[in-house]
Formats: C-alpha cells, sequence, structure tokens
C-alpha cells in the first residue's frame, strides 16, 4: 500500500473527521438545549395561568454520559411538558467554574426560574444570590445549598445522604446480628468525595449502637478495578461480618467478588443497577437505598410548575422517600421500559 | 545500428536534477554522468546540495524533476528499493544505524536473512557479521557482533557502516564524508580501497571537504555550489587549486582561476 | 521485484574469503589492542554461550526488573507461608481469583502499548478504545453470539487504531496529542452507541466462553494461559522477525530506516493495529469477567498500561523495549497493588504506593541502562 495521499484528499479526510466529531459532539454534549412546547393546561390554570413560562434546568454532571443524572433530566423534561413549561437544559460538565459561568449567563436571560443543585456548596451562593435579586425563583435539588445562601433559595428535592446512610445501618442492624468490635466493609468509588463521606458517617452512625465498625476502600469507578481491589481485601478480612457498598461500581460487583474470594457475607448497599436487582432477586443482597433520581427532576420541576401559577411555596422533598428495594418491592425496577427512569 | 558512442556508456546518468523544498530550490537542474570503472569527487562547500544529491542518487530522496539513467535504461520511478537492485550502496554522513541494536542486526536491516515465515536466523546473521568484521572492516576494542552500536564510538559505528556498504555493494558505492570520523591511518586505508575497487569493475562517488584526498583518488570531479553544478572535469585536466577556487568562489573562482588570476 | 532475503542469499559464504580487507577502525582509547580474530573469540561451551547472551540482554531493561519481580514474588511467598491467615498471598482465591485475573488483562495492554512505544508513538485513547470495543463486543454477543462478539471486539480494536495512526500519519501531528483528543471521541462515541447506562453480557454468556476465557483452574484462571500465548506470540514476532526488527528501527532512527528502504508509515500503522488488536482482546477478557462495561469508566488504563510498559523497561523515546519486560511490569504494579490490600494497608496508601513503585521503577531501568553501555 502506498500512501501517496496528495494534500487535497488530506483536508477533505481532516474536513470528514472534523464534521463527524462536531456531529457527535453535539449529540453528545452537554451545550445542547431542549426545549417543551407548550401544552394548553388544566382547567384551573395549571399549565398556563402565568404568561412568563421559561425555565433553566442547570445539571452538574453531565446526563448524556451518567446514567443517575440523565434519570433526573428525564423526570425535570417531563414534568416541564405537563406543566407547559419553556424548557431550556445545560450542564456544567463537572466543571464548578461554568456553572457559575451559567447560572449568570441565564440570569441575563431573565427567566422565572432556575433549577440547580448545590454540589459545590459555597461556590455558588453568591451566583444564586444575584439571580435571586434579579427576581428570579431559584430551586433546589440533589445537593442542599449551604446556611449561607439564607432565603435566595426556595425548596429543595433531593436525598439526605446521612439520614439514608442511616436508614441502611439500621436495616443491616435488623438483618444481621452485630456486636461490638464487628468489621463492616464500606468500599466507595471515591471515599474522600461527599457522597461516601455522607453515606458513610449515616450508617457509621448506626453501627455505633452496637459498637461495630466500618473500614473504607477505594475501588474506582470501573468495574475490573473494583472486582480485583474487592476480591482482595475479602481474602486479608475473612473475618469480615457485612459489607455497605457506597456506590453503584462497588455495589453491583460484590457478589462476583465474594465468590472470587471464598468470603460470603450480608449486603445492604447504595443505588440500583441491573446486577443489584439480581442481587436482590436471588438473596445475596439484602436491600438498597434508591435515589429516586427521576423524583429530584420531576418533583423539582412540578414544585416550580405551582409556584409559577398559583404562588405556592415550593417544599422540601425526600426524594428517595423512607423505604429501601429488597425482594418484596423489586419488580418495580424491572420493567425493560423504565430504563432511563428507575435504572 | 549506431556504434555505442563512449558517451553512452554511462553506469548513472543524471540530468536536469531538480530538488525543491516548497519555495527553497536545493538543487538547480544537476546534469552528469558516472562511468563505469570511475571514481568521481563530488565537491562543493556546506550547503552546495551535495548530501541532497546523494539521497536522490541513493533512492531515499524523490527528485523534484529529473531523469536517471541506469546502463543505458531510462528508470521511471526511483526508490530505495529499485537502487538496491542496481546494486547502489550508500554510506551516509550520519551512518545512518540505529544505535539501541546490535551491529549485526544493523548490517542486515532491511535484508534480515529469515526463513520461510519471515522468522530472522539471528545464529546465522551473528555469525556472518563477525566474519565481516574479521575480514572486510576490523575494528579494534569491540567483543562480538552482539554489540549494540551505541556502544561504539564514532570511528567505529562508522566503520560498522562502511562494512555494510562494502558488504553488499554490487556496482556503485556512494560515500558521503566518510573519513569525517576515521582516524588518518582508517582514511588512507579507505581511499586505497576506492582505487581497488575500480579494478574490479565498481565505480564510487566520493563526496568530500578534503580536495587533497578528492584529488589522490578520483578521476573526475564534478563542484557543486549553491545547487548548480560548476565544474566537471577529469583529473588530468584541473588542479587542486582549481579545485579549491571553485569550491570557495564558485564558478566566477574557476574563471578567475583560468584567466590566471587566482585570489 | 526479488524480495530482499534472495539477495543475501545470492551471496553465498564461500564469497565472504574473497572479500577484501578495506580498513580497521582502532579503539576509542590509546590502549594497544592485541590482534585478535573476532571470530576465534566466540564462546563455544554452552555455559559460556549463556553468559555471553545474557551479556548483551543487559541494559535493556527487562533482566533486571525481572529479577526484582522475582524477589518479590519470592518475599510475598515466604511471609504467605509464614503466615497465612495474616498475608493469604498464597491462598488459591488470591492466586486464581485476583492475581491471574488482572496481570493477564495488564500484561496484553502493556504489549500493546509498549511495542506502539517502540515504534515511537503513543495511542492516549487507549482507555476509550477499551469501552468501546468491550462494548461492541458485548453486544453483538448478545444479539449474534460471541463468536461475532469476538470477531466485533478485536476487530474494532483494531479499526480505531487505525484511524487513529491515520490522522498522525497524515496530519504529522505527534501521537501524543492526536491520540489523546481521539481518546475524547471515542468515548463520546461509546456513549452515542450505547446509552449512558452499561451493557450487559447476559444470555450470551455460556458455559464455553467462561472456560475459555475467564475458567477457573483452581490456582489460575484462563486469562493466564492467554497472557502466556500472546507473549509468545508477540516476542517472536517482535525479536525474532524481520518486521519486528523494523519497528525498532523506526522507532531507533526513523532516518537510517528510510536509507534502508524500510517505510516508516507503513511499520507504524502495522504497529498501531497490533496495538488496537491487544486492546480488543484484553477488552474482552475484562468483559467476560465483569459480564459489564460502563461507558466513560475505563479511562485510568491508559497511563497504567504505559507504566507497565515503562516499568518494563521500554522508552518511552522509541527503539528500545522487550516483551518480558512489559509483562513483568504488568505483573510487579498488580502484585504490589495486591500485596497492599493484603496487608491491610490504609486506603489512600495504596495510591500512592503503586505510584511511587513506578517511578522508582523507571529510574531503576534507566540507571541500568546506563551500566550496561
Amino acid at each position: 500500500m502506498k500512501l501517496t495521499f496528495k494534500k487535497g484528499r488530506a483536508l477533505a479526510t481532516l474536513a470528514a473527521m472534523g464534521v463527524a466529531t462536531l456531529a457527535l459532539a453535539a449529540c453528545t454534549s452537554g451545550g445542547s438545549s431542549s426545549t417543551g412546547d407548550t401544552s394548553t393546561g388544566l382547567e384551573d390554570g395549571l399549565g398556563s395561568r402565568t404568561e412568563g413560562r421559561e425555565v433553566y434546568f442547570l445539571t452538574y454532571y453531565n446526563p448524556s454520559s451518567d446514567a443517575f443524572w440523565a434519570q433526573i433530566l428525564q423526570g425535570a423534561e417531563d414534568a416541564s411538558q405537563l406543566g407547559g413549561l419553556k424548557f431550556t437544559h445545560q450542564t456544567a460538565d463537572a466543571d464548578p467554574d461554568k456553572m457559575v459561568d451559567l447560572v449568570a449567563t441565564a440570569t441575563a436571560t431573565k427567566p422565572a426560574i432556575i433549577f440547580m443543585p448545590f454540589n459545590e456548596g459555597e461556590k455558588w451562593v453568591q451566583v444564586a444570590c444575584d439571580a435571586h435579586d434579579a427576581g428570579i425563583q431559584i430551586i433546589t435539588y440533589n445537593v442542599p445549598a449551604p446556611e449561607s445562601v439564607g432565603d435566595c433559595i426556595t425548596g429543595f428535592v433531593g436525598q439526605d445522604f446521612f439520614e439514608v446512610g442511616q436508614l441502611v445501618g439500621e436495616r443491616l442492624l435488623e438483618e444481621v446480628p452485630l456486636t461490638a468490635g464487628d468489621k463492616v466493609l464500606f468500599p466507595a468509588e471515591e471515599p474522600e468525595q461527599n457522597y461516601a463521606i455522607q453515606r458513610g458517617g449515616g450508617v457509621q452512625e448506626a453501627l455505633d449502637a452496637v459498637g461495630a465498625k466500618g473500614e473504607y476502600l477505594r475501588t474506582s469507578g470501573s468495574d475490573e478495578e473494583a472486582l480485583s481491589s474487592l476480591t482482595s481485601w475479602l481474602i486479608a478480612n475473612p473475618d469480615v461480618k457485612a459489607v455497605t457498598p457506597l456506590g453503584g461500581t462497588p455495589h453491583r460487583n460484590i457478589v462476583a467478588a465474594m465468590a472470587d474470594a471464598g468470603v460470603k457475607v450480608p449486603v445492604v448497599g447504595f443505588d440500583t443497577s441491573p446486577q443489584v436487582i439480581d442481587g436482590i432477586k436471588n438473596g445475596d443482597i439484602i436491600a438498597t437505598a434508591d435515589q429516586q433520581g427521576y423524583v429530584q427532576g420531576f418533583q423539582s420541576v412540578m414544585q416550580g410548575v405551582l409556584w409559577l401559577d398559583f404562588g405556592l411555596a415550593p417544599a422540601n422533598i425526600n426524594s428517595g422517600g423512607l423505604g429501601l428495594i429488597d425482594e418484596s418491592n423489586v419488580s418495580n425496577l424491572e420493567a425493560e421500559d423504565l430504563q432511563g427512569v428507575r435504572w | 545500428m549506431t556504434t555505442a558512442t563512449k558517451t553512452d556508456d554511462y553506469l548513472l546518468r543524471v540530468e536536469g536534477i531538480t530538488k525543491k523544498y516548497g519555495a527553497n530550490t536545493v538543487l538547480d537542474k544537476v546534469s552528469f554522468d558516472i562511468g563505469k570503472s570511475e571514481v568521481v569527487g563530488l565537491l562543493g562547500d556546506n550547503g552546495a546540495g551535495k548530501s541532497t544529491l546523494v539521497k536522490i542518487m541513493s533512492g531515499v530522496v524523490p527528485m523534484t524533476s529529473g531523469k536517471y539513467s541506469w546502463d543505458g535504461k531510462l528508470q521511471e520511478h526511483v526508490n530505495r528499493e529499485v537502487t538496491e537492485e542496481l546494486g547502489i550502496e550508500t554510506i551516509f554522513q550520519d551512518s545512518a544505524l540505529v544505535p539501541q541494536m546490535s551491529i549485526s542486526r544493523n548490517i542486515f536491516m532491511g535484508r534480515e536473512i529469515t526463513n520461510r515465515f519471515g522468522l530472522m536466523k539471528v545464529k546465522k546473521m551473528d555469525e556472518i557479521a563477525t566474519r565481516i568484521l574479521d575480514t572486510v572492516v576490523t575494528i579494534e576494542g569491540i567483543k562480538s557482533s552482539k554489540q549494540l552500536v551505541a556502544s561504539l564510538s564514532g570511528g567505529q559505528a562508522q566503520a560498522v557502516a562502511i562494512a555494510r556498504a562494502v558488504h553488499f555493494k554490487r556496482s556503485l558505492l556512494i560515500l558521503d564524508e566518510p573519513t569525517s570520523a576515521l582516524a588518518v591511518r582508517a582514511t588512507e586505508a579507505l581511499l586505497n580501497y576506492l582505487r581497488q575497487l575500480k579494478s574490479e569493475g565498481v565505480s564510487s562517488v566520493l563526496v568530500t571537504h578534503n580536495l587533497h584526498h578528492a584529488f589522490e583518488v578520483c578521476d573526475r570531479h564534478i563542484v557543486m555550489n549553491h545547487g548548480e553544478k560548476i565544474l566537471d572535469v577529469r583529473r588530468e585536466d584541473t588542479s587542486v587549486e582549481e579545485l579549491t577556487a571553485a569550491v570557495v568562489e564558485g564558478a566566477e573562482g574557476v574563471r578567475r582561476f583560468r584567466e590566471g588570476r587566482p585570489l | 521485484m526479488t524480495s530482499h532475503y534472495m539477495k543475501v542469499k545470492d551471496m553465498p559464504d564461500s564469497n565472504l574469503g574473497e572479500e577484501r580487507h578495506v580498513m580497521t577502525a582502532p579503539a576509542p582509547t590509546e590502549a594497544v589492542a592485541k590482534v585478535r580474530r573476532l571470530s576465534d573469540n566466540q564462546p563455544t561451551t554452552f555455559t559460556a554461550r549463556i553468559k555471553d547472551n545474557l551479556q548483551y540482554i543487559r541494559g535493556r531493561g527487562s533482566l533486571e526488573i525481572s529479577v526484582i519481580l522475582i524477589l518479590v514474588i519470592l518475599g510475598f511467598a515466604i511471609a504467605s507461608l509464614a503466615n497465612p491467615s495474616g498475608f493469604p498471598f498464597l491462598s488459591p482465591n488470591n492466586l486464581s481469583g485476583v492475581i491471574s485475573q488482572n496481570i493477564p488483562v495488564l500484561a496484553i495492554l502493556g504489549i500493546g502499548t509498549g511495542i506502539l512505544m517502540i515504534a515511537g508513538e503513543f495511542d492516549l485513547s487507549l482507555g476509550a478504545a477499551i469501552g468501546f470495543t468491550a462494548i461492541a463486543f458485548i453486544r453483538i454477543s448478545e444479539a449474534f453470539g460471541w463468536g461475532w462478539g469476538l470477531i466485533a471486539g478485536v476487530g474494532s480494536g483494531i479499526v480505531i487504531a487505525l484511524i487513529n495512526g491515520l490522522i498522525v500519519i497524515i496530519t504529522k501531528i505527534p501521537s501524543f496529542i492526536a491520540t489523546l483528543g481521539m481518546g475524547f471521541f471515542w468515548t463520546g462515541a461509546s456513549i452515542f452507541v450505547n446509552g449512558t447506562s452499561p451493557a450487559l453480557l447476559r444470555k450470551s454468556k455460556d458455559d464455553v466462553l467462561v472456560a475459555l476465557f475467564a475458567g477457573d483452574y483452581g490456582l489460575f484462571r484462563s486469562q493466564f494461559v492467554w497472557m502466556i500465548i500472546v507473549g509468545i506470540l508477540a516476542w517472536f514476532f517482535l525479536h525474532r522477525h524481520k518486521l519486528g526488527n523494523h519497528i525498532f528501527a523506526v522507532g531507533g532512527n526513523a532516518n537510517a530506516a528510510k536509507a534502508i528502504s524500510i517505510n516508516p508509515n507503513k511499520v507504524k500503522l502495522m504497529s498501531f493495529a497490533i496495538f488496537g488488536a491487544c486492546v480488543g482482546f484484553a477488552a474482552i477478557l475484562i468483559s467476560v469477567r465483569t459480564s459489564a462495561m460502563q461507558p466513560g469508566s475505563t479511562a485510568d488504563y491508559t497511563l497504567i498500561a504505559v507504566a507497565a510498559a515503562v516499568v518494563g523497561g521500554t522508552s518511552l523515546l522509541g527503539g528500545r523495549g522487550a516483551i518480558i519486560g512489559m509483562i513483568v511490569g504488568a505483573a510487579l504494579i498488580r502484585i504490589i497493588e495486591n500485596g497492599l490490600i493484603l496487608a491491610k494497608a490504609p486506603g489512600f496508601y495504596i495510591q500512592l504506593f503503586v505510584g511511587l513503585i513506578i517511578v522508582v521503577a523507571a529510574i531503576f531501568n534507566k540507571l541500568m541502562e546506563g551500566k550496561a553501555s
């Protein structure tokens, strides 16, 4: 094969690749916006009573590469359509500074409502209050805003990681006879991140009642890496009494790891996935706490509609509810057509 | 049928060789012959285009335009595979060796001795390389043909490049500044060797800065200046002084020399 | 056109006797050298030949680091025998369940990365490519059976690498940058093709597939056997085949290679293709073990594969490396990782120590390089 590409051909190839890249980027990047169409609304005015119906829904992680945030966005879009809003979604793609820019730009277009999470807490308080001062309603979800935000924001729909950690810990104590000095494994993708600290902290709080102690293990977000580190740890600690996986990656790999290590103990964890559903159905996993991402998007936007048309004050809603998913209710998650909504 | 005139009895003929890199013309319509059993000196100052000409003659660099003929036949496409088949071997100025490889692998690079599946016969290559190093070019102080080229001095590495070209050449040997890294005695030996080659019917092209060396051993001298050929004379028709004038001052220098007004 | 090796065959060995002596190149120092024929000096006895060969492998990196690996394994084994419950390194669960599953994957990735590095190029989209090829393998297997899935997995790996390689060759952008950018492209492509939920290997995961690629044989798993097979094939190709010689030539001195009619572009493309095949195959081994692939979760593999190659003595500048080294590098990283967890090292120390080992090993190899020449 002789590589005698003339310059013209090379440029054409480059152009084609460039176009393909742009097209793909447009489809998968977070810069995209989507707008919902206006429905005619209910008789009492819900969905049509107020004129200005532009809203911005800002996500921190990119829904096109993150299944959980895709569920959140799906709920938000559904609620927006039901409520007849002019919906624009933008994502900060896990960049805290970009979120600040997004809020500021949105403020300039004077929408009725901005929906935003507070993953980076203090960093976003200033720009949120600026928007509030400009007359825009701020409704929060996923991670609550810190105290300093005062009354710049109203309403929060999300899960209290610590609280649900306690829920998980208490369920564990119901099922497993733990005593003082017993060891429990707390595997997480990145144990120094907020979600792991909060969830783990909640579980430990519950375990403190009997004096059992949790041990953290980093698994990373890759399945193979998680399998190896979980298996190694279990082999090294055959005296472990239970496992509470703090994130999706360790949770969906713990059953296989226990089989490879020859160490089998009870498991109660967080987040859902097909492997966790299987585990619950065949008894390897006791229960899991579902963040119910869809509810976070849906309820926050619905609260917005209620405020927009009827002036009702947005409420705080615990998206995960007070229940865990176990063998008694796991069939709800299984419907294939609920992919993107429930898992 | 016409009788073959002397001018048609050449080994390599290049006509109108031009080489441009973008807007930069490095060689401008260079034409000359290399005769059979002839030692030709290719001279010129830095930047004259000698190394580019060498690479074009050995097929490593393509010419922008021009004709390349071998033994009466025009060559349509000239690349390294073609010139290798014609029997042309080159010793490059930078020795063209891979330092992290052994001497024997360097000698056989691109021409590895292999079995039916392409797997190299390493033992055979080492043996033949060892014999080459004993008979053709001796390098003092080395222990084995398995030694890495990186462990050799500049002169020793150049000697390996010479051994390789000498071993594989069949019709034309091109040497681009081969003596720059060599000691005096080795240089003398190499120049002597070019005379021997002549008597065996192998031509050579010697590119060098050292006009005395060139005058000693070359039958003919070609002088380049800024990409053009300015002088093409036989040894008996010139002198070291004229060659010096040509190299240093170009065509102007030659004219003045012939008018008796050297620099 | 006659091929190259025929030309040398045209010159029978007896010709060498007629070759005339041309010149002598003196040794660099003033030391008086006795004139001795090289041929007379070559080792004749078996042990002498082995010593001679060893001497010329020294400094190419893999010999010394292999010794280090053997020492580490011996150390861990002794510790495990002395204290089986406290340091269960030799327990069958550890050997089969952990070591013999994760070393082969990294070793095969290291071999692909290493061969490409020897040719003088990088492909930093490796992590993204693992995601894409694993998804291709899983989805095609689920739809058409794993026979087609295997072809899709390895095939997509080769195609991705060739596209990367063509971009590098045609545009002449350094491969470092070009493939870094392409990594984002391939990640996006895998999400585009698959969506954000993980691809799952379910109904096509039959007993034969498991026995072939993740089968448990007591003290080791099938992946280990594959690593040995790939290692042997790669060794013969890189160190004994003439194309392997060309790869070293192009990476070591591309101009020299061109002067001897080796086409650097062809050789580099071939290296990219071999890299792609390794990536695809490793992705298949990963997928059969985990039964799932989450797009975007495999970015870490890129640099750890480079680390495995570098720890094994592969040079970042090209032209130098050894297959054994790439396997040893992967084994060293994974075994130390395993040992740290078994020894109950506190969580964050594990990442810290693995990073430290990589740097120390790279420095060690550099020192060995210098000593041998």
